[in-house]
């Protein structure tokens, strides 16, 4: 199969729905708070990216492998279970290995839990589609996730604190944009980062009802 | 919806449960180890960062051990280095447990400092607690009385301390954690003399 046509494959198209036209910040705008919070820094934001990653594939893989044996009125409680059991791995993962970046991330990790991302494909997807697409739907999704928070926190530390994954890589006498570094700030970026987004997705404004 | 499938569902809820349960256990015993050394870590630094020592990556340990030595007393412990004494302290916050360590002169008399090692307070308004800014309001005040939260004044008294606008029960429960350290430490100290 040359690569033109695996292009029009159910896989790939399910995969780079998720990672670029419909991506679930920009498009779906899932998981903004955290998107806010632990973009200030590069080893945050690729830390927290990672952790979704992993959970969001891992359970709508899962959810898709038990789609016939879940019963149908505990859907939602399956879907917690199953997202909090990753959750807490990932967060016990960062503690005993990355403790630093763990104290920084904070609640944040834990927070993965009530993360639209997680449930939303998990009920928008996985519970009607094999393993292996609901696979490529939470990577495509959630890669999206990770590509948006390194691309604010590269920003976000340069601005904001001078230094690149904690290597300085402006003048020592660069003034450090605070504001920039705090949720406010971030609200800015994010706003100019959907306008070129949108502009280079070539998304068409929602449609008025 | 018949017996039957009741108790499968049932059953599927119970399954999925235990194999959650031993997924979590199995992820527990393996990062504890590993929490363990980094609380370890954490205390001895800031213990020595408290009291003013000089500490590197490579060397806290011989530091501190050199430096730093350990008391008991009626169950409690505590750290001696140099004039100061430094003392782990434990409380309920808002939401979660707050721990750090609070350093005082050698009769415990005054607050040398307070650090707060660990939190989960409200992002963005409670956790403001562990910001070295905002803990130097407690520099200075009085360990022989319990503090108090200044809510509509600068703090000025020698027991009164600043409380963060918008995380007032957060500073409360610093505030009581502190002043309770302190008077387990001053009991302890008293009947260890």
């Amino acid at each position: 199969m040359n690569l033109r046509r695996i292009a029009y494959t159910r896989p790939w198209r399910t995969f780079i729905a998720g990672f670029f036209k419909e991506n679930a910040v920009t498009y779906q705008l899932l998981g903004l708070c955290s998107v806010l919070a632990v973009s200030n820094k590069l080893e945050n934001a690729i830390a927290m990216g990672l952790g979704v990653v992993f959970v969001v594939t891992i359970s709508s893989s899962l959810i898709a492998l038990m789609r016939k044996l879940i019963p149908p009125q505990y859907r939602m409680i399956t879907y917690m279970i199953v997202t909090s059991t990753f959750v807490i791995i990932v967060d016990q993962f960062l503690k005993a290995n990355f403790p630093l970046i763990s104290s920084q991330l904070g609640p944040y990790v834990g927070l993965i839990i009530t993360n639209c991302i997680v449930m939303g494909r998990q009920e928008a997807f996985a519970i009607k589609n094999g393993a292996w697409l609901s696979f490529l739907d939470g990577l495509g999704s959630s890669m999206s996730y990770l590509y948006t928070l390194v691309i604010l926190g590269i920003i976000r530390e340069i601005l904001g604190f001078g230094t690149l994954l904690n290597v300085r890589v402006m003048p020592l006498d660069f003034p450090p944009w605070v504001v920039i570094t705090m949720a406010q700030g971030a609200w800015f970026l994010l706003a100019i980062y959907y306008w070129v987004f949108r502009r280079v997705a070539k998304l068409k404004p929602a449609e008025q009802e | 919806m018949n017996l039957k499938r009741k108790l499968l569902d049932l059953l599927f809820i119970v399954v999925l449960g235990v194999v959650s349960v031993a997924m979590l256990l199995a992820a527990q015993s393996y990062s504890a180890p590993a929490v363990r050394r980094f609380r370890e870590t954490r205390l001895k630094t800031n213990v020595l960062t408290a009291a003013g020592i000089p500490w590197t990556q490579a060397d806290f340990r011989e530091v501190f051990e050199r430096q730093v030595r350990e008391e008991t007393g009626s169950g409690e412990a505590w750290f001696v280095a140099e004039t100061l004494v430094i003392y782990e302290f434990r409380g309920r916050g808002l939401w979660g447990m707050i721990e750090g360590i609070a350093t005082f002169d050698s009769a415990v008399t005054h607050i040398a400092s307070v650090r707060v090692l660990s939190q989960e307070e409200t992002p963005g308004l409670g956790d403001r607690i562990k910001e070295p800014g905002y803990l130097a309001t407690y520099r200075g005040k009085t360990a022989t009385e319990p503090l108090d939260l200044a809510l509509r004044h600068k703090a000025s008294l020698p027991n009164e301390v600043d409380a963060i606008s918008g995380a007032t029960l957060s500073s409360q429960a610093l505030v009581t954690i502190v002043s309770a350290a302190a008077l387990r430490l001053r009991t302890a100290k008293g009947e260890a003399q």
